[in-house]
């Protein structure tokens, strides 16, 4: 579910660590007019998981740490990706383009190391 | 609370001749925001307006949390309803519509409609005559929120806004929701007005209730099968066609099946909630008898 | 409620506070012009036949600011409910359903019935209070007048309680009709017309019903005879002065003996084209003629307001009745 992938993306990038607690429910509602059910079952589904908790009356606070060693690396990594980006549109290439072949260059090495 | 918010059983209202609406029966559980979906003329606002006592029943029964509707000053505190178009007072303001809300309903919470109004950046001495049509929509949420219902009805709230007053009504109100827990019944002609928000939906198409259901289990229980024609007459029991369209060498079916369909030489496919929302207006859909069927 | 019922009527009161204000003091003013020509008739000192004093207050008043007023009086009198019909009464409901509005007023938390109930008590009862002041303001400014004249009897609908009545129907009228026809300029023009019919079949047919009349018989006086007409075939037409001050005549005929309305003939020795008038009426006079009359005296007044004051208010009892009935049941 979107939600779910969004607030795990986050906890990745070092977005949300520990201790930090999630939007309420009104909140993230109010921003995005979805249903609230969705909202409570997305956390509940992430409390199952292990990765929040819900402190009744105070709100749903994240219990784990989702980067590891490798969070440093983000920042250079970002930079250079930026740079490789622009050489991309220098080049020509559109945004569909530019998805199409990090798609495929992504799933090669991974097929590569299956095999 | 877990018994329904409405409850109709073989509810018709008859107009001379015409029927608006043909034996409904519905339970719709509470805690839920409805989507009431159908054509223009299909009836749903005869629907709602027998939900709110504006009409009352040819045949059959309604009930709404637990009793009739209006049936006096109780009933109508629980439930909140907002007409079509919004309808308000031209020559009176924003203030003086909040001060109708407050000496007419005894459950009225002022702090909440006065913080929303303010929230919204409305005008309180602005005549309701002059404010737009996404604004109007709100002054009614407001009016409709503020009297602190347990069941909030909706006539086609978002048809005549632009996409940004649409957005806006739909954060207000699911906002309202998440915090006060109450249901929902909100109508339209069109899904995609619905889909993100609506969790539970009734289908109205020519003045019967075609289906009703949890949008979850909908979504898993309907399917798309195509194949070559002559493979589709043998459909196992259980599985029931609501929509069919067929080429010289290729047919197409839109199916309900309590069971997933397990054939090789189909195709099958996941619909979107449009999609099945869809295939029971369509015509071979509606010729059918409302009873239930199954195929050969 | 009583507040929404008052804020939505607010225009209407301000007009009608300011046209009670200005009718004030158009009274007061001209109230002092009748004042002085009745003193200067020196009405009040009079005893016994005081017919050239009260000639002398009317022919004084006649050129000042208060006989316009009192002429437009009538008009007045006979408008003023019809207004209150077709502006208070008829789009009560009518501008509710043709807006739509209805469907945001009948949700809240009170019940149709005392919804209606509210706006119905405090606009009618504004209506009586309105035309009740206005009435007794014109009676109290025109009482002398009316006395001078003495054909009060003959203004029913103009004096006294029955324009409460008249308002109090039309407003229900006004109130039934915008409900059932359900738009306003419409319901209007029907509520005018109803009214309207109403207002002449009181005037010309019931009123005169409301109480028994008075009879009186009496041998013709041909000594004052109001009209002797002759036509060609030697029918004719007598009719004898009334001879009753104040009172409303209904019918005045003359009769023979046996109890028919004597048409003649003409006796051509003593009424034919060459006959002196004196010598036609004695001939008339010699016949044994008698004049039967049907009225109403001044005293009959109070009786008759009376009546028709409630055949108004049974009628506006029973428009309301269905008012609420069909707001119940069939606006459903």
């Amino acid at each position: 579910m979107q939600l779910i992938q969004q607030v795990r993306q986050a906890m990745r990038l070092g977005l949300l660590t520990e201790g930090d607690q999630l939007p309420t429910v009104k909140d993230v509602v109010a921003k995005v007019a979805i249903n609230p059910n969705t909202v409570l079952k997305a956390y509940r589904e992430l409390e199952y998981e292990g990765l929040v908790a819900a402190r009744p009356g105070v709100g749903t606070f994240v219990t784990r740490t989702l980067t590891d060693a490798s969070l440093p690396a983000h920042g250079p990594l970002r930079k250079e990706l930026r740079a490789w980006l622009a050489k991309a549109r220098a080049a020509g290439l559109d945004a569909e383009s530019i998805q199409a072949l990090f798609a495929t260059t992504f799933q090669t090495p991974i097929e590569e190391t299956a095999s | 609370m877990s018994s329904p918010v409405l409850v109709a059983e073989g509810l018709t209202k008859r107009y001379g001749r015409r029927e608006a609406l043909s034996g409904c029966t519905l339970a719709i559980p509470p805690g839920r925001v409805v989507g009431l979906v159908g054509p223009n003329g299909a009836g749903k606002t005869t629907l709602l307006h027998l939900a709110v006592g504006l009409l009352k029943p040819t045949a059959g029964r309604i009930e709404v949390l637990g009793a009739a509707p209006a049936s006096g000053p109780e009933q109508l505190a629980r439930v909140g309803f907002v007409a079509q178009d919004t309808p308000t007072y031209a020559g009176l303001s924003i203030a003086d519509h909040l001060r109708f809300g407050a000496h007419t309903n005894p459950r009225w919470d002022r702090r909440l409609a006065e913080d929303r109004i303010a929230k919204l950046g409305l005008d309180p001495s602005q005549k309701a005559g002059k404010l737009s049509g996404g604004q109007r929509a709100q002054l009614g949420l407001t009016l409709a929120i503020a009297k602190r219902p347990d069941l909030l009805i909706l006539d086609e709230p978002v048809a005549s806004l632009d996409p940004l007053a649409r957005r806006e009504f739909l954060q207000g109100l699911m906002a309202f929701i998440a915090e006060h827990e109450a249901g929902v019944i909100l109508s339209s002609h069109l899904v995609s007005d619905l889909e993100r928000v609506c969790d539970y939906l009734v289908v109205l198409v020519a003045s019967r209730v075609r289906v009703t259901g949890e949008v979850e289990d909908l979504l898993a229980s309907h399917y798309r099968l195509i194949g070559a024609r002559h493979d589709l007459i043998e459909l196992a029991t259980g599985v029931e066609v609501i929509e069919e369209s067929h080429t010289d060498r290729q047919s197409t079916l839109i199916v309900r099946s309590s069971s997933p369909i397990d054939d090789p030489s189909l195709a099958v496919e996941q619909l979107t909630l449009e999609d099945l929302v869809l295939a029971y207006m369509s015509k071979t859909a509606t010729d059918r008898l409302p009873a239930l069927e199954t195929t050969r | 409620m009583t507040w929404f019922a008052w804020r939505q009527f607010r225009t209407q009161t301000w007009i009608t506070i300011g046209f009670l204000a200005a009718l004030g003091v158009v009274l007061v003013v001209t109230g002092r012009s009748v004042a002085d020509a009745y003193e200067a008739a020196n009405v009040a000192a009079c005893q016994g036949d005081c017919a050239t004093a009260i000639e002398s207050f009317l022919t004084r008043l006649r050129d000042t600011a208060g006989s316009t007023v009192y002429d437009l009086a009538t008009p007045v009198m006979y408008l003023f409910p019809a207004l209150i019909g077709m502006f208070w009464g008829a789009p009560l409901l009518a501008r509710e359903l043709e807006a739509g509005t209805h469907r945001l007023a009948w949700n809240q938390s009170v019940t149709r019935t005392r919804w209606l109930a509210t706006k119905l008590a405090l606009i009618g009862g504004a209506a009586a209070v309105t035309v009740g002041v206005l009435s007794w303001a014109i009676s109290t400014w025109a009482s002398k007048i009316d006395q001078a004249v003495g054909d009060r009897i003959t203004m029913i609908p103009e004096r006294g309680i029955v324009p409460i009545g008249y308002a109090l129907f039309a407003f229900a009228l006004g109130v039934t009709l915008g409900m059932v026809i359900g738009r306003t300029v419409p319901a209007m023009g029907a509520t005018l017309a109803v009214y309207g019919v109403v207002v002449v079949s009181m005037e010309e047919w019931i009123r005169a019903r409301l109480v028994a009349a008075d009879h009186a018989s009496n041998p013709l006086d041909t000594g004052s005879l109001d009209q002797l007409l002759i036509d060609q075939s030697g029918t004719m037409t007598v009719t004898g002065s009334a001879n009753l001050p104040d009172a409303w005549v209904l019918t005045n005929q003359t009769v023979t003996d046996a109890g028919q309305v004597f048409t003649g003939p003409a006796d051509p020795q003593y009424c034919g084209p060459d006959a002196a008038m004196q010598t036609c009426d004695s001939w008339v006079g010699s016949l044994g003629l008698r004049q039967e009359l049907t009225y109403h005296p001044a005293s009959h007044f109070w009786p008759i307001q009376w009546v028709e004051t409630g055949i108004l208010l049974a009628a506006a009892a029973l428009l309301v009745g269905v008012c609420f009935w069909w707001t119940r049941r069939r606006l459903t």
